[in-house]
């Protein structure tokens, strides 16, 4: 028999005013000061509200967050392993169904999220994300992306954009742009190898109330769902604390990041500007990308020119450059 | 070349991440070995790569006949050296200090902490605005605190060390190689020793951090019984040198900065019945802020401004968010 999971209706937050003023993410955890992942945290947990249980996959946000026997979070939260962050959730939520259907609990079916940073997600746990969302657990997986390796001193993940200069890929004479290779493309890989995924977005810090009204949507899809929430991490990038909403914003003003919402085959787009600034404009704000050339910008320009023209289409990225043989 | 103190001498860098006491000990250390004919080490000790944590970076040097062949940290140095003054709080930062050692902190002029009187009456106290002199220089206050350093330490080669410092920058920012050379030279001019103020007698004893939980007291299960318990941290050391400034005459209760705060610092209480706002923000808790100004940078109505933290300024200032909870 089937169990009848109760739907919830998590209402949309039209304004700033409406945002509920209750807090699940506390403070006093010792991420840095400026923390992009840290900002979507919260966003995610007042957005949830308190019938959430969350699960840490390994990194920054379960690194600083829950140093031993410390936690900022007010909602029971576990940690996984880096690698299973997909897998803890389908047993929770297997876990869960089986409880209520034989009456040994009470209460609602609670929201399950994910929060998995993108080496958590689409790359190292990539295999337990990918399973979560093909056999259909009713939970939500969240990549909030910080484009790097962050908690370990900043090495390259395969979300860090071409050109970056991590611990991984520095640039140097042989190869002078630091990271040769095109990023992966998260939302596009979830939509497009899992039939059971019914809602799929992406999001940003600098937007924070489509923010909010995306994970509630998320949640209130049954099955599995996937927000990719671009969150600027100020060591690993190499930017002022206080420009973290500056370059969020940028991102998606010069087309690096785009905003959309996949709902059953359906893309809508948000925050698409009419003209795209140049991708100059946001590179320049990063110590990652000062040793970037005038031919390496272009490139870069060029990629993100291919993917403004039709976010959610998959874009051909230009061959990276081999390295210099000696 | 002879070392001070029975031939060999032991640095410990106390610090907070971001500040550059990583890249302090390096360039020391590099500076004795490949520069000065002296044997020396150097390692960092710290936990995830993140700004704000607490740091210490140790440099021991020996006589060049003489090879090291301990990595452990130093636990009696001759010198210590505080990046932070919010550090001195600590009585872990002070431990191991010999009747004879050295002690650097930066601090603003006349800023001499009470927590200083547990320092070694014989000691040498130096205290050196490592912090404005580099805000001014345009540098860093790593490269203040080595020029103190050396000044307080003639063996030490002040132009070898500066040579070092400036062989780092050369390569990765060559424009940042005068302003650290300027900050390194006032530095070294630019200390005060002060007299009288440790009241402790003899050596101070070295600590060990025991482990607050074990074997047979921690809960079973890995689980943390009591959620939420960040609360009772304090990060306000994770600050470097400014704090953000509330206005409540400016201020039109938008909560644009709550959405942008990762911290959480801001206290709100709801507002008048029947008046213009249904909550209105009445403060910041500096216990919580780490001085990202990100609700400065936010903020439409110039409600919260960037003031230069003071001693004393950010308790002051402070409207506590959990007052029944946290004192």
């Amino acid at each position: 028999m089937a169990v009848a999971i109760k739907t919830q209706n998590l209402a949309p937050v039209k304004l700033i005013r409406n945002v509920p003023k209750e807090e699940y993410y506390v403070p006093g955890h010792r991420t840095c000061a400026g923390c992009g992942p840290a900002l979507q945290y919260k966003l995610v947990a007042k957005a949830a509200g308190p019938n959430t249980i969350f699960l840490g996959p390994t990194g920054c946000m379960y690194v600083a967050n829950a140093s031993y026997l410390c936690t900022p979070y007010t909602v029971p939260w576990m940690h996984t392993q880096i690698t299973n962050g997909g897998a803890v959730a389908s047993g929770i939520e297997a876990a869960y169904k089986v409880l209520l259907r034989k009456g040994k609990r009470e209460g609602e079916f609670p929201n399950i999220i994910v929060m998995a940073g993108d080496g958590g997600s689409v790359d190292i746990g990539l295999q337990a994300m990918s399973a979560m969302m093909y056999r259909g657990h009713d939970a939500l997986f969240i990549c909030y992306d910080n484009e790097a390796y962050t908690n370990t001193g900043i090495q390259t993940s395969p979300t860090t954009p071409y050109g970056s200069n991590t611990t991984f890929t520095p640039p140097g004479p042989a190869i002078p742009e630091g990271k040769t290779t095109f990023p992966k493309d998260p939302p596009q890989l979830v939509i497009g190898g899992h039939p059971a995924v019914k809602y799929v977005a992406t999001a940003s810090v600098a937007y924070p109330v489509d923010l909010i009204n995306k994970v509630r949507k998320a949640l209130n899809v049954v099955g599995p769902t996937f927000l990719h929430i671009h969150s600027p991490c100020p060591k690993g990038w190499k930017f002022d604390a206080s420009k973290t909403i500056e370059v969020a914003r940028l991102a998606i003003e010069t087309g690096m990041w785009n905003m959309y919402e996949w709902e059953s085959g359906e893309y809508r787009y948000q925050f698409r500007p009419k003209k795209y600034k140049p991708v100059r404009e946001y590179l320049k704000l990063q110590g990652r990308f000062t040793h970037l050339s005038d031919a390496h910008i272009a490139k870069l320009q060029a990629f993100v020119d291919a993917k403004v023209k039709g976010p959610g289409i998959p874009v051909q990225a230009p061959v990276p450059t081999p390295p210099a043989v000696h | 070349m002879s070392l001070p103190n029975g031939n060999r001498f032991g640095i410990r860098f106390e610090s907070i991440g971001g500040l550059g006491a990583h890249a302090a000990g390096q360039v020391l250390a590099s500076a004795a070995v490949l520069k000065m004919g002296l044997n020396g080490a150097h390692f960092s000790s710290y936990g995830s790569e993140k700004k704000g944590s607490l740091v210490r970076s140790y440099v021991r040097l020996l006589p060049a006949e003489q090879p090291i062949r301990t990595s452990a940290p130093v636990e009696t140095p001759d010198a210590i050296v505080v990046f932070h003054a919010a550090l001195l709080k600590n009585p872990a930062t002070f431990a191991g200090l010999p009747r004879d050692g050295t002690f650097i902190y930066n601090a603003p002029p006349r800023s001499i902490p009470e927590e200083l009187a547990a320092l070694p009456g014989t000691a040498r106290i130096i205290r050196v605005d490592a912090l404005g002199i580099a805000v001014k220089e345009k540098s860093r206050p790593n490269a203040v605190l080595l020029g103190t350093l050396c000044g307080a330490f003639p063996f030490l080669d002040a132009e070898k060390v500066l040579e070092a410092l400036s062989e780092g920058f050369a390569g990765k920012r060559p424009e940042a190689v005068a302003s650290n050379e300027s900050a390194f030279r006032r530095g070294a001019a630019e200390f005060e020793i002060l007299k009288g103020v440790g009241r402790a007698e003899g050596d101070l004893p070295a600590a060990r951090a025991e482990p607050a939980w074990g074997y047979e007291t921690q809960p079973i299960g890995g689980i943390v019984p009591n959620a939420g318990n960040t609360v009772w941290n304090d990060v306000s050391a994770a600050r470097t040198g400014s704090l953000p400034v509330f206005n409540r005459q400016n201020c039109i209760h938008c909560a644009l900065c709550d959405l942008v705060c990762p911290d959480l610092c801001l206290v709100w209480e709801d507002g008048e019945k029947g008046g213009r706002f249904e909550r209105e923000l009445t403060g910041v808790d500096y216990r919580y802020c780490k001085g990202c100004m990100r609700c400065v940078e936010t903020c439409p109505a110039s409600a919260m401004t960037k003031k230069a933290e003071t001693p004393g300024l950010a308790e002051r200032l402070r409207v506590p968010l959990f007052p029944d909870l946290v004192e």
